[in-house]
């Protein structure tokens, strides 16, 4: 089995997601900070890998950037990948202006919607996903 | 060119199936329920009025029966494109957002979001 069709990166969000949804015990709070970029990051990468893999089949390319894969996807996942993509990039990289967007309601309450943008994209093969 | 901005009225303190109130740029008070926007719609739009996306985003969501805590802007570029994005806050819990994504890609489609780089997320 395959790192992408084992989906361990998936796999590894759920079990972050819970730690995230039972965080009222984790103290300080940069550690809750820490689970939110790394979930950001992850969730971004288990739709780009999933992506990546399905559109492979169009494009014989061997080498792929991620704005490359994101431009054959249809509109509707280009912008959601898009959008994706820089929520990962400011996990990754701006330490002071990430958590802002995670204000609203609890952080956690975005990034069950996150999970949930990931699981559609999941669910989608070439002929939906791609243009 | 008349730009309405509506004031939501929540589902709980609703006299109607929904209400609104818009202002005008000229701080004239408009009220209007749901159900009978459509004629008032009309009515002001042969003055060249324009409904700002916020507000249309509001009549959608509130078809959903939703309480909307608020509506947040924000803007980023990717790859020299410039994008919007409206975070609409609801006031309920939400167990199942894979149901509630469905919706909100629901009224991306019916307000052409996609053509217009912009993205809707409703948490």
């Amino acid at each position: 089995m395959s790192f992408i069709t084992e989906q361990y990166y998936k796999k590894l969000c759920d079990a972050q997601l819970i730690q995230i949804r039972n965080s009222t015990n984790i103290k300080p709070p940069a550690d809750i900070e820490v689970l939110q970029r790394n979930l950001v990051s992850r969730l971004y990468y288990t739709a780009y890998l999933h992506c990546s893999n399905v559109v492979s089949n169009r494009d014989t390319t061997t080498e792929f950037t991620h704005n490359k894969v994101i431009n054959i996807l249809s509109k509707e996942y280009k912008l959601e990948m898009t959008y994706l993509k820089g929520l990962r990039r400011k996990a990754d990289y701006e330490m002071d202006i990430f958590l802002e967007p995670f204000k609203i309601k609890s952080g956690s309450a975005k990034l069950e919607r996150l999970k949930a943008v990931i699981e559609d994209i999941l669910n989608q093969d070439e002929s939906s996903l791609s243009k | 060119m008349i730009v309405l901005d509506a004031l939501y009225v929540p589902p709980s303190t609703r006299t109607a199936p929904s209400e609104y109130v818009y202002y005008t740029e000229n701080l004239d008070v408009l009220y209007a329920q749901y159900f009978n926007v459509t004629s008032k719609y009309l009515d002001i739009k042969s003055f060249d009025t324009k409904i700002s996306l916020s507000t249309q985003i509001s009549m959608e969501i509130s078809k959903l029966n939703y309480n909307i805590v608020d509506i947040k802007k924000s803007e980023f570029k990717d790859a020299g494109k410039s994008f919007k994005v409206y975070t609409v806050e609801l006031e309920e819990n939400i167990e199942d957002y894979s149901v509630l994504l469905q919706e909100e890609k629901k009224i991306r489609r019916d307000l052409g979001l996609y053509d217009k780089n912009i993205i809707l997320e409703i948490v």
